[in-house]
């Protein structure tokens, strides 16, 4: 060592000026150094958060502007074979066929009809069957054939769904129809009932009276009239066993009255008169009751009502804004938290820190109040946003605060542990597209969640997105508090997600610089 | 080479090992307290993997490192904040100015906003960025950034301050300037360890270190690492042409002279290599004036430009001999050979 050295190694200790500062507020200045310096970088990307805000916003509102449901538009055209117009009215069909699928005609020609869906033209063809009323009147049930060329399993669902529905519109519409005859025929029977009661009183109180010949006749007629309204079908209401019974009942009686009169022993049948006689003013009644009914009560004895105890149900955009919110929030979180630690370890700034006075911890919760204070900005601003669209927000601001925290903590913790995992910038938004994508499949934002098996709901569930899906309805359209779940999940995905960026992040530091 | 205690930096049989034979081998070495050293070697022969592994980004695999007392990998915050780094690349933000990357800095080592404003101001002037406090990182040239890189080292006044090839990409006036300021920086007492590829710059320093694929291949002070390139001190004589032959002969006869080399493109000029050049210059007046048909014009001692003692010692470390050998490529050709 020169003289020179020697003599400056006697000089005192150097007190470097930081020291002058208090140690205690130290801790603080480093942490608020990172919180500085985030939101520096992001106010100084407009593009960047104009893309991550911009990009997903419009996508979600072009969607809840051009939704217009769930229930797919299906072009079908209805086949009704040669012959079969004297049991199907065309126009009912239409106007049935109509309600839950766009039509497109009604034809004779099958094959021609098959050939537009095969082009692509249609997408289901209905082919009735012919002989409808014959089929059924042998006790055959025939089929309504639905026709249709689908690769989409939900499309499918629906054209089950919604063929079956029309059929039983259709099977209503026939029984209607069937119903009105029936309690024509049944005003016949009353009539011939009436007269046969009365020809029976007579029988009753003088039997040489009455003339056997049209005695005879009378009974013919009701037979007839009784037997073919129990062929009809009467029986279509509550009483319809004891109706049909005693139909049954009064062709037998009518059989032996009939006997009798050809005999010339009616005197000795003063029984069955009486009890003949008895049967019809009870079917009288009965008949009565029958035609006093409405067709459409006989066909369908209950109606539905519903009843909402929000209110009223809110239109497809309105319903979704909650989840658009909570989603924007999520992606932006994540994003920025997984392009944070890594484009620091790219640029090289990961070894200013290892020298440095400062600690993972610090590095990392420093990231934390940046990200989160610029996230709370960006959220209060769509907010605001949704109100000039009409969104109703019903809950406690304070409320609403307290779960966007959460969430953008926990969704940070995620985009962190990204960060920490990865080796590049791009890997990183690779991984964040990847989150963002469950999230739209898992999160319950299209697709209810009661629809997943349980171990996939479990991915469901650690997903923050899940529970500020569901916070966010809660709080917005319900005007209620989250559930206690909500808060549970988001808290401990957003402390597990911060110990495992922790982890991540102090591994990255550790690792020797490239 | 000094080991004591006092020393502000000391290494020893220090190991590096990356992939094949990359890294720093067996480096061995202390830095005094109020010195500045420098440690001067061509790309990729091991400087910035050793001012890493005395900062604790790397890890020794084998050997002792002590920095402040303290071995690197367990620095405590406070012994952190006596240590000032300047990385070799621009690592700070291209999206925030001059001074938010400034204040960043401060931040880190715990400076609070009021009194870092002052320092800053000073720091600004120091590196001449006072006009770009407002331009933004990724828009500072080459030679900004570097003196944006130094200035943050700076910024909490440490005690110990690692400069990896802080003077790269700026130009020669800011280059003296910097230096002045390390020097003033060693003249308050404070221990720096620079790095440079500029070779000219060993003489600022006050110990050097020579590097070569990642071997600390010589350490000394600059006076010391030129005569040692050299194989001594060198007398600059110039004597009339006619008898310049004859006077080298006469020299290289004399006992304290090593050896004499003569330079054809300027007629009358010889280099006398010897071992003192302040002992040997009477004795060379003495002979040459006990044959007064030689004419002494100018006789000095001969500095020759780092450079040129930078490729001596390595042409040398290439020769696998660090003992004196005479190598000054500025000599074309030895005058008298015996």
């Amino acid at each position: 060592m020169s003289d020179r050295s020697l003599e400056r190694a006697q000089v005192p200790q150097i007190r470097p000026a930081s020291y002058a500062s208090a140690a205690i507020f130290k801790p603080f200045i480093r942490l608020l150094s990172f919180f500085a310096k985030e939101v520096n970088e992001i106010r100084r990307q407009p593009r960047l958060v104009l893309s991550l805000l911009l990009g997903p916003f419009t996508i979600l509102l072009l969607f809840g502007a051009g939704y217009q449901g769930s229930q797919p538009v299906l072009r079908t055209a209805i086949v009704v074979p040669p012959g079969a117009e004297s049991d199907l009215d065309e126009e009912t069909l239409a106007q049935i066929g109509g309600l839950n699928f766009q039509l497109a005609g009604v034809t004779s020609d099958r094959e021609a009809a098959l050939a537009q869906l095969r082009n692509g033209e249609l997408d289901i063809v209905q082919i009735f069957p012919a002989n409808i009323r014959e089929q059924v009147l042998n006790g055959e049930q025939p089929s309504v054939e639905f026709v249709y060329n689908q690769i989409n399993p939900i499309n499918e669902q629906w054209i089950q769904y919604l063929g079956y529905a029309e059929v039983v519109e259709i099977n209503k519409s026939i029984l209607l129809s069937t119903t009105s005859s029936v309690q024509g025929e049944a005003q016949t029977l009353q009539t011939q009932l009436s007269d046969m009661r009365e020809q029976l009183d007579e029988v009753d109180s003088g039997l040489s009276s009455t003339d056997p010949a049209e005695l005879r006749a009378s009974i013919r007629r009701l037979r007839e009239a009784s037997g073919a309204l129990a062929l009809a079908g009467m029986a279509t209401g509550p009483q319809s066993e004891e109706l049909r019974g005693e139909l049954v009942q009064l062709q037998e009686d009518l059989d032996t009255l009939d006997q009798a009169v050809s005999e010339g022993r009616l005197e000795e049948q003063q029984e069955q008169v009486r009890t003949t006689r008895d049967r019809i003013a009870r079917l009288e009644t009965q008949i009565a009751q029958f035609n006093a009914l409405s067709p459409g009560v006989i066909v369908s004895p209950l109606q539905q009502t519903y009843q909402n105890l929000t209110g009223a149900s809110y239109d497809l955009m309105t319903y979704y804004a909650p989840s658009v919110l909570a989603l924007l929030v999520q992606h932006i979180a994540v994003t920025l938290g997984a392009l944070s630690l890594v484009r620091e370890r790219i640029l090289g700034a990961t070894e200013i820190f290892r020298v440095a006075p400062v600690s993972v911890t610090q590095v990392l919760v420093g990231k934390y109040l940046g990200y989160t204070l610029f996230i709370g900005a960006i959220t209060a601003l769509l907010v605001l946003l949704t109100r000039l669209l009409n969104i109703p927000f019903l809950g406690d601001p304070l409320v609403f605060a307290g779960l966007v925290l959460l969430l953008t903590l926990a969704s940070l913790g995620i985009g962190f542990f990204i960060s920490a995992i990865s080796n590049s910038d791009s890997q990183a938004v690779q991984l964040s597209m990847l989150v963002l994508l469950m999230s739209v499949f898992f999160s319950g934002f299209f697709l209810p969640l009661e629809n997943f098996s349980a171990p996939v709901r479990a991915v469901s569930y650690a997903l923050p997105l899940t529970h500020g899906i569901a916070g966010y309805h809660d709080i917005m359209l319900r005007g209620a508090m989250p559930g206690e779940f909500t808060w549970a999940a988001l808290g401990t995905i957003a402390a597990i997600t911060f110990v495992g960026a922790l982890a991540g992040a102090w591994a990255q530091f550790r690792k020797v610089v490239g | 080479m000094s080991s004591t205690t006092t020393a502000v930096i000391d290494v020893r049989h220090a190991d590096v090992v990356f992939t094949g034979d990359a890294g720093v081998h067996d480096l061995t070495m202390s830095v005094e307290p109020g010195t500045i050293f420098g440690l001067i070697g061509p790309s990729g022969s091991g400087k910035t993997t050793s001012v890493r592994l005395m900062t604790g980004i790397y890890p020794p695999s084998r050997g002792e490192v002590t920095v402040l007392g303290r071995t690197p990998r367990k620095f405590s915050p406070r012994t952190r904040e006596k240590i000032g780094y300047m990385p070799q690349l621009f690592t700070l933000y291209p999206n925030l100015t001059v001074m938010e990357n400034l204040n960043f800095v401060a931040s880190l080592y715990g400076l609070g906003y009021f009194r870092r404003r002052k320092r800053l101001e000073e720091l600004l002037d120091l590196v001449e960025l006072g006009s770009a406090r407002k331009t933004l990182g990724r828009q500072l040239s080459g030679g900004m950034q570097r003196r944006l890189s130094l200035a943050c080292a700076l910024v909490h006044n440490p005690q110990l301050i690692f400069a990896d090839e802080p003077t790269a990409g700026i130009d020669p006036v800011l280059r003296g300037k910097l230096w002045e300021h390390f020097r003033e920086l060693r003249d308050q007492g404070r221990t720096l360890l620079v790095t440079t590829q500029y070779v000219g710059e060993a003489a600022y320093c006050d110990m050097v270190g020579v590097m070569r694929d990642g071997r600390l291949i010589h350490v000394d002070t600059p006076e010391g690492l030129r005569k040692h390139a050299l194989g001594g001190e060198i007398i600059r004589l110039v004597v009339d042409p006619a008898h310049v032959v004859a006077a080298g002969q006469l020299l290289y006869r004399q006992p304290f002279v090593n050896d004499v080399n003569r330079d054809r493109a300027h007629p009358g000029l010889l280099f006398v290599y010897v071992d003192e050049a302040s002992e040997a210059l009477p004795a060379m007046f003495s002979v040459l004036n006990d044959n007064p048909e030689i004419t002494v014009q100018t006789a000095e001692e001969y500095l020759p430009p780092f450079d040129d003692v930078f490729i001596a010692l390595m042409e040398q470390a290439d020769a696998g001999d660090t003992a004196s050998t005479p190598a000054l490529t500025v000599i074309d050709e030895r005058a008298v050979g015996s």
